[in-house]
């Protein structure tokens, strides 16, 4: 199954990830050979078969709505790379506003 | 084609915060605001590798009184999706909310217009989400970050693009409002966030039935300015189509201090948020049961309630919307009612001096010292005779600070009405006599006077002298001892 070329840059954008240009080929391949393992399951006939949605027979799986203590913000805040006054602190997001 | 010749296609998207104790999918408390960053946080909605989301029972309760209140449909099988989008105030990089199975559909809300009109405008959908945190964009461009507002139980309702005038949006949004805090799901106060809407609006000449191409509008922080940013937005494309321009489908934020709106991006390709079941959570299957106990936890609705103290009191529209306004205000027209039958006076009452008082001193109704049976008493003292309407505020004014009871106020501080006429006419003959100039003018014509004599009477009697017998005794008097006819 072939993918465009387009459609892997494009993939790579909404992941939020840089690519190299040369490195696109490989990736391609690699993705249409995920594409054509998963084409094997066309091949079952699921006519009459509800999708499933979920692996596990649960459902209505509910907590009452009692509070329980938060974590201490210096546990929250230990693996940010910078902080300020109980922030995370990043670098600006957006232009313009 | 001028302005007029356009109409408005507008339909919004509303973000209610639920009130629930804690979070949607794990025990953090919702009560975040004024309290210091990211202390209402843990591992759950910090979405840190390994953990579970399970869902508040609240959550699901409250949502479907909401779907209940909007006449949707609930969904029988509903379950959670992942949206996934990168910003910094989504710490899992994926949003749990609700996609394809959504637990509310085809509602409605009633809207009431200026000139006394209603229209219906559709509900297509009602889902749960998780809302996000906040970001602050400090001055130096640093981009801060607090997820004490992460997984605070959010419903999206999205309206169908029913409305054709910023005045139907913001009737819309007054009434979403009341039935959300009818059912005391939210308190739904934009400036505070705990409703937010985004807008779409798109213009066409009136009578055609193809839409134009929308744009949506966000942040706006009342519903003032969502009014405001339908006029500009209305007359900035209208402008463009006689320009022969076209209307590119942009998403705008609205400047409230400059009036205006402004792109905040241009919509090249359909939004992908690669939405998936959410694994973490089962699904939810809503039962007759479940829809029976529900059902029962919901109070009368704004619309029915309007329309019962209409068919019931007799009472004007304009007063029984009014108090409906506020759930417990009218209960407590009710049951002043209850006490004493004159629905009308005592909803005048309550619109004119108690909803002053209460609006001047900041309270709700329930923390007001006057019992509701108590104004109906004093409505019923008035009705009888035993003090006029005028002392009636003054009775009133010692209820409303002390909470006493009206009988024993005119008692205690001797405000019974003066209605015997023997005793009212023998006040006015010594008025007159001490009073024989305003006589002599009336004798020339001056009838002004009159008005002066009165007031001489009310002030003699401290106000208690029925007004109505003053000025019958006072004119057959002039007329027998002095030949003046007043008119």
């Amino acid at each position: 199954m072939s993918i465009e070329v387009e459609t892997v840059r494009r993939l790579f954008e909404l992941s939020k990830l840089s690519v190299a240009e040369e490195e696109i080929a490989s990736f391609q391949g690699d993705l249409e050979a995920m594409l054509d393992y998963a084409k094997s399951l066309e091949e079952v006939n699921t006519d009459g078969v509800e999708p499933t949605f979920f692996i596990t027979p649960q459902a209505n799986v509910f907590r009452e709505d009692v509070v329980s203590p938060s974590l201490p913000s210096e546990k929250v805040l230990q693996e940010a790379p910078t902080k300020i006054h109980r922030y995370f602190r990043l670098p600006k997001v957006i232009e313009n506003i | 084609m001028s302005q007029e010749e356009f109409e408005t296609v507008i339909g919004l998207e509303v973000h209610v915060q639920l009130n629930t104790k804690t979070k949607i999918f794990c025990n953090c408390s919702t009560d975040y605001s004024n309290k210091p960053a990211n202390t209402h946080v843990c591992e759950v909605c910090m979405g840190l590798p390994g953990v579970l989301p399970v869902l508040n029972q609240n959550v699901l309760q409250y949502a479907m009184k909401a779907c209940m209140a909007l006449e949707c449909d609930i969904t029988k099988e509903t379950k959670f999706d992942r949206k996934h989008y990168f910003y910094p105030d989504l710490p899992k990089a994926y949003q749990i909310s609700q996609f394809d199975k959504p637990i509310g559909e085809r509602g409605r809300i009633r809207i009431e217009l200026e000139d006394g009109s209603e229209r219906l405008i559709g509900v297509t959908r009602i889902h749960m989400e998780e809302d996000a945190g906040k970001s602050l964009h400090a001055e130096n461009g640093e981009t801060l970050v607090d997820y004490n507002r992460a997984c605070v139980p959010l419903l999206e309702i999205v309206s169908e693009p029913d409305m054709r005038t910023p005045e139907e949006a913001r009737a819309y949004l007054e009434k979403l409002k009341l039935i959300m805090r009818y059912i005391g799901v939210s308190d739904c106060d934009m400036e505070n966030g705990s409703l937010r809407c985004d807008v779409n609006v798109s213009v066409r000449p009136v009578g055609t039935e193809k839409f134009g191409t929308k744009v949506e509008i966000k942040n706006m922080n009342s519903f003032r300015s969502v009014v405001r940013a339908l006029e500009y937005e209305k007359k900035r494309q209208v402008r463009q189509i006689k320009r022969d321009q076209r209307i590119l489908q942009q998403t705008m934020l609205w400047d409230d201090v400059k009036g205006e709106t402004r792109v905040m991006r241009t919509k090249e390709n359909a939004d992908d948020y690669r939405y998936f079941p959410e694994p973490d959570l089962p699904p939810v299957h809503i039962t007759q049961d479940m829809i029976q106990e529900v059902s029962q936890l919901l109070p009368e609705l704004p619309d029915k309630k309007v329309d019962r103290i209409i068919k019931t009191y007799q009472i004007p529209a304009y007063n029984a919307r009014l108090m409906a306004e506020d759930r417990e205000l009218s209960d407590y027209f009710e049951e002043a009612v209850r006490s004493h039958n004159n629905p009308v006076s005592i909803s005048n009452w309550i619109l004119s001096e108690l909803l002053r008082e209460l609006n001047k001193d900041l309270l709700p109704i329930r923390d007001c010292k006057i019992k509701a049976s108590h104004l109906g008493k004093l409505v019923y003292l008035i009705d009888s005779g035993v003090i006029s309407g005028k002392i009636a505020k003054d009775v009133f004014e010692e209820m409303y600070k002390e909470g006493s009871e009206p009988e024993s106020i005119v008692k205690s501080r001797g405000l019974t009405q003066i209605s015997d006429d023997s005793q009212i006419q023998e006040i006015i003959l010594a008025v007159l006599t001490n009073n024989s100039q305003s006589v002599h003018d009336m004798q020339a014509g001056k009838m002004k006077a009159f008005g002066f004599l009165v007031g001489q009477i009310m002030k003699e009697t401290r106000g208690k002298a029925n007004p109505g017998k003053v000025n019958e005794i006072l004119k057959s008097l002039l007329r027998e001892k002095y030949q003046i006819e007043c008119p």
